[in-house]
């Protein structure tokens, strides 16, 4: 019996692991599987990056678009702008609006629409006439056209990478303005245009050196791809330089308009209404509303600080109508008394409202009734001079009758 | 549709309360006990459904609109009902003219060492009070220029004051209409005897429906404490200034009833204040218990005729009246340190000629109040709504206002006691030896009515006493 329960319990045991080795198994296939199905799937997500290197539009490989003529993905190309580590400028994205920049967004009208970089729009031109020379020969003029356009493109890209309503982000065009500016100015100073111009026909001259020599070994059979290959080389290679040479302008363009929007931003002079957020007196340590109305629309990033020391309060970024709510707290080490708050922007006051702040409120009970027995209190002695003059009024009263003492005590006397 | 299921659940718990402070007072728990209960149960709920108390607020609400209806009912019953139980023109010219002005008088004093008190501690200052609705920031009371004021006094029109809660004009008219039915009376007394009926059976009603708000108290504290707390009033600011609010008035209790009351004793009763005092204590300690004016007369009058010596004509007159006009705890005391507190909370800047109309007012409140347990609550309303301020401060007090009324009607009975006292020395109605111990009451002149014996009044003698 022992021995047969034994067996029974040994193979009970042993289809008990069985069914445990299933359900492990089992469950490891789901795990794979679903793994080997989103990687599967990222993978086939993930393809490969686009180029543009005949500069048609389109991926080379998939012939998927592309975002502008020239787009090349491995050299760092985002859809917001060209890599080669000026993609955090993000000169294409920090222009607010066209209407911000009404006389740069006049002339580049017809380049706004098509590209980012609407040297690509030059580019074929260049690729027609491999040499830089043509477009570099107006650089003076298509640069700044093509300056202006790019000025005026990225603004339709503010519009798409901040669709919440606060649009731009100045503040990133006016550092990357000011920077920019700086080293566009002393690359136009230096013209870079010729220099951009001469490198190119170095480059012509010796890809087209090394094509002559290249082709000695293999020109018999693909002479002409060979020679395509290299305009095409050429060609990117102008357009890249151009480029780079565009970006520069922009830069300095974006500087001159992201100054004249501080202005205007500055200049627009709105209102603020300051309130206890519980609807009693503002105080140290207290949270205040601050309700703006009349702003430039659209501004991220306005700082309100609390004057007489300038102490820095929060930033709030206004609607499209101009107008904001903000909750901030009063420090409860605050001095009591007059004080400002401001509203300001990169820096520059745009409005100020003068507020009373009260001292910090009553935490204990010892502060509590010792309250009025401090300076502040004006009714401390209009209070004592109350109390004291009853005092005085009771004692002479109480000596007033004590020398008339009156009809009863007459009596009391006879009584007596 | 989204339901905010804290909010419902605080309701509930709020309803379950409410029968817990119903069957409390069915077992007839002491008013007082059952009104700090609910305080602090308020808090507790407010604190655990904090921020989702939006549904219980407007019963607190509903209690202070309810109180504030019942106000100028209440002061014109109250009136007419003193003022016409005077039997006579003699007798309005003799004892009631100098029991009005001595039940006056004690209010006035009372009303000065309250404002005296709160302008010297700062009652309410630093404590940024945040009431329902109301912007402190930009709140502004609707005090007008004095000789505005003054005129204003006078009524014009009943119909607009009692709908405008023109305090004043409605006590003044009253006043007129009580003085002119004693004159008519004092001719031909079966005229006027219907008005007079009339005038108690309303004066019934009211008092009844007062007594069944002043019962709801427990529920509105409850209400209101766990609106407050829910929304974060009991910010530490607001409870310390609380406190002090409570400790302030019991100081300004206790300087009336024994310094002030001393003084008057002494100057004009002629009467040794200490001795007095400790007669009076029984008076004191059921007021004391029973927050009720109304409720201790027996005890009070009781006192006067038989340990003090006063003359049950002016016991039964003078001390009755106290409970409708005067009352310095409840009309003079309370009212101006609520009135000041919420001028500091608020940071309304008041100048003296402010003070002075608060003072002024209070004064006049006082002529119209009911001895029953909260009357301070409404006289309270009254004086806040003559002076333009906001009747949520009355929100705020009512947690303390149940510990305070304490200190109030044992204030109030010392009062009315001591103005029967000087009544009955100036009428010649006290005998002296009674309150010396020489004799005992009744053992005078042995009247039958238990009048006093020497020192009584040489005066005509009344057909009946005043109540």
């Amino acid at each position: 019996m022992g021995i047969i329960a034994h067996s029974e319990y040994i193979q009970k045991g042993i289809i008990r692991n069985r069914s445990r080795l299933k359900a492990v198994f089992l469950s490891a296939a789901i795990i794979a599987l679903g793994l080997a199905v989103s990687g599967g799937a990222s993978l086939a997500y993930a393809a490969p990056p686009l180029e543009d290197c005949d500069l048609d539009g389109y991926d080379d490989a998939t012939g998927v678009p592309v975002p502008w003529p020239g787009y090349d993905e491995t050299k760092g190309d985002t859809p917001e702008g060209p890599g080669n580590g000026k993609a955090s400028v993000a000169t294409p994205t920090a222009v607010p609006t066209a209407a911000a920049v009404p006389s740069s967004a006049a002339i580049p009208a017809e380049a706004a629409a098509p590209t980012r970089v609407p040297t690509a729009a030059a580019v074929p031109t260049a690729a027609a006439v491999p040499t830089a020379v043509p477009t570099a020969a107006p650089a003076g003029i298509s640069a700044e056209t093509s300056t202006k356009t790019s000025t005026a493109a990225p603004a339709e890209g503010s519009g798409r990478t901040q669709p919440a309503g606060s649009g731009i982000a100045p503040d990133s065009t006016g550092r990357g303005a000011s920077g920019n500016t700086g080293s566009a100015a002393s690359d136009s100073t230096g013209n870079p245009a010729p220099d951009s111009t001469s490198s190119a026909e170095d480059g012509n001259a010796s890809s087209g050196a090394s094509g002559d020599t290249d082709g000695n070994i293999s020109s018999t059979a693909s002479g002409n791809t060979d020679s395509a290959a290299s305009s095409r080389e050429k060609a990117l290679q102008n357009g890249d330089e151009q480029a780079g040479e565009n970006r520069e302008v922009a830069d300095t363009e974006y500087a001159g308009t992201a100054a004249d929007e501080l202005q205007a931003i500055v200049n627009t002079k709105g209102e603020i209404e300051i309130t206890e957020a519980a609807g009693s007196l503002i105080h140290a340590g207290s949270t205040v509303i601050i309700s703006g109305s009349g702003f430039a629309g659209n501004v991220p990033n306005l700082g309100i600080e609390l004057q007489s020391e300038p102490l820095q309060l929060g930033s709030v970024a206004s609607a499209e109508d101009g107008s904001f709510e903000a909750q901030v707290n009063i420090p409860r080490d605050l001095e009591a008394g007059t004080h400002n708050i401001v509203v300001l922007y990169q820096g520059k006051e745009i409005t100020c409202r003068e507020i009373e702040i009260g001292p910090r409120a009553a935490d204990s009970f010892l502060q509590a009734i010792t309250v009025g027995f401090t300076k502040d209190n004006k009714g401390l002695l209009p209070g004592l001079s109350i109390l004291a003059g009853l005092l005085i009024l009771g004692i002479v009263t109480l000596a007033v009758t004590a020398i008339h003492p009156g009809r009863r005590g007459k009596e009391g006397e006879k009584r007596l | 549709m989204n339901i905010d299921w804290l909010s419902a659940g605080a309701l509930a718990v709020v309803i379950l309360l409410f029968a817990v402070i119903y069957i409390l007072q069915k077992k007839d728990v002491n008013f007082t006990y059952i009104v700090v209960g609910a305080l602090a149960a308020g808090v507790a709920t407010g604190i655990v459904f904090s921020g989702h108390t939006s549904w219980v607020m407007p019963i607190g609400k509903i209690y202070v609109s309810t109180l504030n209806a019942i106000v100028i009912p209440l002061i014109i019953v109250s009136i007419l009902s003193s003022i016409t139980d005077l039997s006579s023109a003699a007798q309005l010219k003799g004892i009631g003219a100098r029991s009005i002005f001595w039940l006056l008088m004690t209010t006035l004093l009372a009303i000065l060492v309250a404002l005296g008190l709160g302008l010297t501690f700062g009652i309410g200052r630093n404590s940024y009070l945040s009431l329902d609705g109301l912007d402190a920031q930009n709140f502004e009371s609707k005090v007008v220029p004095f000789s505005q004021v003054l005129v204003g006094f006078f009524p014009r029109n009943m119909i607009s004051d009692i709908a405008d809660e023109n305090i004043i004009p409605v006590i003044l008219f009253t006043v007129l209409i009580a003085v002119s039915y004693v004159l008519v009376a004092n001719n031909n007394r079966e005229k006027v005897v219907i008005f007079k009926n009339f005038i108690e059976a309303v004066k019934e009603i009211i008092f009844k429906a007062v007594d069944f708000i002043i019962s709801l108290t427990p529920y509105a504290v409850l209400a209101l404490v766990v609106s407050a707390a829910g929304n974060g009033a009991s910010r530490s600011g607001i409870v310390w200034s609380l406190l002090v609010l409570l400790i302030v008035s019991f100081i300004a209790f206790a300087i009336d009833t024994w310094l002030v009351n001393a003084v008057l004793l002494k100057a004009f009763a002629k009467l040794n204040p200490i001795k007095f005092f400790r007669k009076i204590i029984p008076a004191q300690v059921v007021g004391f218990s029973t927050q009720s004016s109304a409720g201790t007369l027996p005890v009070s009058t009781g006192i006067l005729t038989q340990k003090i010596g006063v003359d049950a004509k002016v016991a039964n007159f003078t001390t009755p009246l106290g409970t409708t006009i005067g009352m310095p705890g409840c009309a003079g005391i309370w009212p101006v340190l609520i009135a000041i507190y919420g001028i500091h909370g608020l940071g309304i800047n008041y100048g003296i000629k402010d003070y002075i109309l608060l003072v002024v007012i209070s004064l006049f409140v006082s002529l119209g109040t009911a001895g029953v347990p909260g009357t301070a609550t409404i006289t309270t309303a009254s004086v806040l709504t003559a002076m333009g301020l906001p009747l949520e401060l009355i929100v705020l007090s009512i947690p303390i206002s149940a510990i305070a009324d304490t200190g109030r009607t044992a204030t109030n009975i010392t009062g009315a006691m001591v103005a029967a006292a000087i009544v009955g020395r100036q009428e010649n109605s006290l005998n002296d030896n009674i309150f010396n111990d020489i004799e005992a009451y009744g053992a005078g002149s042995g009247d039958a009515d238990g009048s006093a014996g020497g020192g009584k009044s040489a005066g005509p003698v009344d057909a009946a006493p005043g109540l």
